[in-house]
């Protein structure tokens, strides 16, 4: 019931909240759109009028030098260098005394030529100082400026502005809106599930939970049962029917006592087929309290989602701009080319990720989940706040080394937090929720940080960054206090050398992490960490543009993880899954050779995404499939733990090697190599992976 | 000469600041209706639930307005089960009974 009924509300609540946002954003477009039109036409008209004063003025030269009005040369030319340095001049024509047009240039506008004949035109054609106000004219605003000297009258000069200018200015604005209220959307949604949505799911849980139990035959009476205040009536009532379900019971099996106990001729005859009929009666029910099988309280497993999300939010809003914000802090290293030292920050905070994780996990076991992640989060304000202050790349890097070090311990903390507080029942739904709130964060960061940087600046929006880390450190404080050195877990084992040793040199594992695992994040690194930011910035565009395609990235993972998580069932089909999504995402990568645009960014990006989100769940599913026999001699993490690292290591390079490539092959050069790369390491996998088929015959 | 674009910018500009506050009433707005709706699932849950006491402190649970809502499968199959243990008792007491008058 509770599951379902629970999930319905929340769809419907988020149906109701995204028409509410939908609407919101028709009613943003209509007023800005009002807005824009009502300020920026005057101006438009005025910067036209500017331009067409020297046609005008051309005109007239040409008229004092007595040539006639029809039979000029080179007018045409004049109105291509008019729109040459006013991009948005959309028609240009030139009409005589009665409104009849004798030059015009690009597309007339509907209606024009009866424009040209109207009264109020013809009426201001003689007055050399009628000020050209913007009419609209189909779909253009058409300026008109009369042409004549005190002692001649000529003509119009008509210039067309379409109206698609204020279309294109509100459109782009819009996207930010849009952005804006998607990211409200998600922020509410996540704060509804902070302030009720554990405490709903948590009372409807337990009202499940007592339904099943009396529905499955089960009326024990649980002492630790919660009474969670807003059912706690339902709960009473139910305990009600289970005390006289159980008071019946125990009067039936005390009298049955008093008559056993009573002399053998008094017992009456039926007592033997009553008693059989008890024991029946004991094997379909139960009865009585409880033998107080501990409950896992799984209410503080979803406590961590909303810190998690707000620290990782942090972290995301650097995504569009730190590229661009180390190039601003670029001094000559020696050795290094600036392609390479861009890189080097990106990288090195991978590189500390990936090999902090497995030590900062012990650490995380000694001190307690929460005093780590508060420490983590602490440290990675600190690291922000750095950021947002740091006078030259050199100090950026050891900022962001702290910023590393904060996610990788914060992350840790989380994962463990979550495992200590799954069951083997709710596993898949715990790590649902870790990987949730990371992934709306994913979608909602790089969007916001990008719009912050392009409006109040990169260094603020670091400050903003560490102020959230800082946010982040109020909400992990309801995390639960835990007891130190947790007995029943076993503490984090490192991977020691000869086990990393032997991963390396075996091949099925190998072929699983050098050809799939690595090239994967590379490419996500390189691509869309480093090459991304970077190249649609140097075309032109905003950092407001980057975070929309990162955020591409974002969705195309989250729709499609979960559909090829469950098409992902057998060894084939995660193989298969695993060289098609490193083909898909490699493709992205070659599909900027065939244009420059941010189009072919975004559609770039998009098949990263969706290649990336084939491969990822099978890939990591195939180190046990490839692995089994590793596994059962090394035990499961440590053969996840040293593809992981080798994983994150991926990360680390990714920025190093794309920067080389765009040292030698410039932008559209280093997405193709990447992507080629990552193509033939694709197919190189289906090779390898490929067995022979089987035989329908059996061998003679 | 040109018409300087630094012009527009600036036009361009005062309409943000104009436009951020009306989102922001726009965003308001939006808020107020989603607390109401937030208020609207909240009281048809409590509607609910209410029904579902309602139908426990009754002689007859199974009352078909309760069978329909979100909680009907529930407990109808929990109160089944409390009727048909109870009755199995009574079973076993009625034969007990039977058993003593003779």
């Amino acid at each position: 019931m509770s599951p379902s009924y629970l999930r319905s509300v929340y769809l419907r609540l988020t149906g109701v909240l995204m028409l509410i946002v939908l609407l919101a954003l028709a009613v943003s477009a209509y007023l800005s759109h009002q807005a824009f039109e009502r300020a920026l036409v005057p101006e438009m008209a005025k910067k036209v009028a500017n331009g067409g004063a020297t046609v005008r003025s051309l005109i007239i030269k040409a008229m004092e030098q007595r040539i006639d009005f029809g039979k000029m040369y080179g007018v045409e030319q004049s109105f291509d260098e008019l729109k040459e340095s006013i991009r948005e001049v959309s028609y240009v024509a030139l009409t005589d005394m009665q409104g009849n047009i004798v030059y015009q240039r690009f597309t007339q506008p509907r209606g024009a030529a009866e424009y040209f004949h109207s009264p109020a035109i013809l009426a201001m054609t003689p007055q050399p100082h009628a000020s050209p106000l913007p009419v609209r004219v189909g779909d253009q605003f058409l300026v008109s400026m009369p042409i004549a000297t005190a002692e001649r009258r000529v003509g119009m000069l008509h210039i067309g502005i379409g109206v698609d200018f204020v279309d294109r200015m509100v459109l782009d604005m819009l996207y930010d809106v849009l952005i804006v209220l998607v990211v409200a959307l998600f922020l509410t949604l996540e704060l509804l599930h902070f302030i009720v949505g554990s405490k709903f799911d948590r009372a409807f849980r337990s009202l499940d939970e007592a339904f099943e139990r009396g529905a499955s035959g089960d009326f024990t009476s649980r002492f630790s049962d919660r009474t969670d205040a807003a059912l706690a009536d339902v709960h009473k009532l139910i305990e009600v029917l289970r005390a006289r379900v159980n008071s019946a019971y125990d009067a039936l099996v005390r009298d049955l006592e008093t008559l056993k106990r009573s002399p053998a001729h008094e017992r009456p005859p039926g007592l033997a087929a009553v008693q059989k009929g008890l024991h029946a009666l004991g094997l379909r029910f139960r009865f009585g309290v409880d033998d107080g099988t501990a409950q896992k309280d799984d209410s503080q497993l979803a406590k961590v989602r909303a810190p998690l999300f707000i620290f990782i939010l942090a972290e995301e809003f650097t995504r569009p701009f730190l590229p661009a914000y180390i190039k601003e802090l670029l001094v000559p290293v020696p050795w290094l080319s600036p392609e390479i030292v861009v890189g080097l920050p990106i990288a090195l905070f991978m590189f500390i990720v990936a090999i902090a994780q497995p030590s900062l996990g012990r650490y995380c076991e000694r001190v307690g989940k929460r005093r780590a992640m508060l420490l983590g989060a602490a440290i990675a304000a600190f690291g922000f706040a750095g950021s947002a202050l740091a006078g030259s790349v050199l100090d950026l890097l050891l900022w962001r080394s702290l910023c590393a070090v904060g996610y990788a311990l914060v992350f840790v903390a989380g994962q463990a937090h979550v495992l200590e507080h799954a069951t083997t029942s709710n596993r898949a739904r715990s790590f649902s929720l870790f990987i949730g709130a990371i992934m709306v964060a994913t979608i909602c960061g790089p969007s916001i940080g990008g719009i912050l940087a392009d409006n109040i600046g990169r260094r603020l929006t670091l400050v903003v960054s560490a102020v959230l880390a800082l946010a982040s450190i109020a909400t992990i404080w309801q995390l639960p206090k835990e007891g130190l050195g947790d007995a029943r877990r076993a503490a984090a084992r490192m991977p020691s050398l000869r086990e990393i040793g032997g991963l390396l040199l075996n091949r099925r594992f190998m072929t699983v992490t050098a050809l799939a695992a690595v090239p994967a994040k590379v490419l996500l690194t390189g691509m869309c960490f480093y090459l991304v930011p970077l190249y649609v910035l140097s075309i032109g565009s905003s950092q407001s543009v980057v975070g929309r395609i990162l955020m591409v990235y974002a969705v195309a993972m989250v729709v499609l993880s979960p559909i090829a998580a469950s098409i992902a069932a057998t060894r084939e089909r995660m193989e298969l899954l695993v060289g098609v999504g490193l083909t898909t995402s490699g493709l992205g990568g070659v599909l900027m050779l065939f244009g420059n645009d941010v189009a072919w960014v975004f559609a770039a990006t998009l098949l990263v995404g969706v290649g990336q989100s084939l491969s990822i769940s099978a890939q990591s599913a195939l180190v046990r499939e490839h692995c089994d026999a590793e596994v059962a001699l090394m035990g499961e993490s440590s053969v996840y733990g040293v593809y992981r690292l080798i994983e994150r290591l991926g990360n680390a390079i990714g920025p190093l090697i794309a920067g080389v490539l765009l040292l030698g092959f410039g932008y559209r050069g280093s997405f193709a190599s990447i992507g080629i790369g990552v193509i033939v390491c694709g197919l190189c996998f289906v090779i390898a992976t490929r067995r022979p088929a089987h035989s329908a015959l059996a061998p003679a | 000469m040109r018409y300087s674009d630094d012009q527009l910018k600036a036009t361009s500009n005062a309409v943000a600041g104009t436009l951020a506050l009306q989102a922001l009433l726009v965003f308001l707005a939006a808020a107020t209706l989603a607390s109401f709706a937030l208020l609207g699932v909240l009281n048809r849950l409590s509607r609910h639930v209410d029904t579902v006491a309602a139908a426990l402190g009754s002689a007859d649970p199974l009352a078909s307005s309760v069978r329909k809502g979100p909680f009907g499968t529930a407990l109808r199959r929990y109160v089944e089960s409390v009727r048909n243990a109870e009755t199995e008792i009574a079973m076993l007491r009625g034969k007990l009974a039977q058993g003593e008058k003779r």
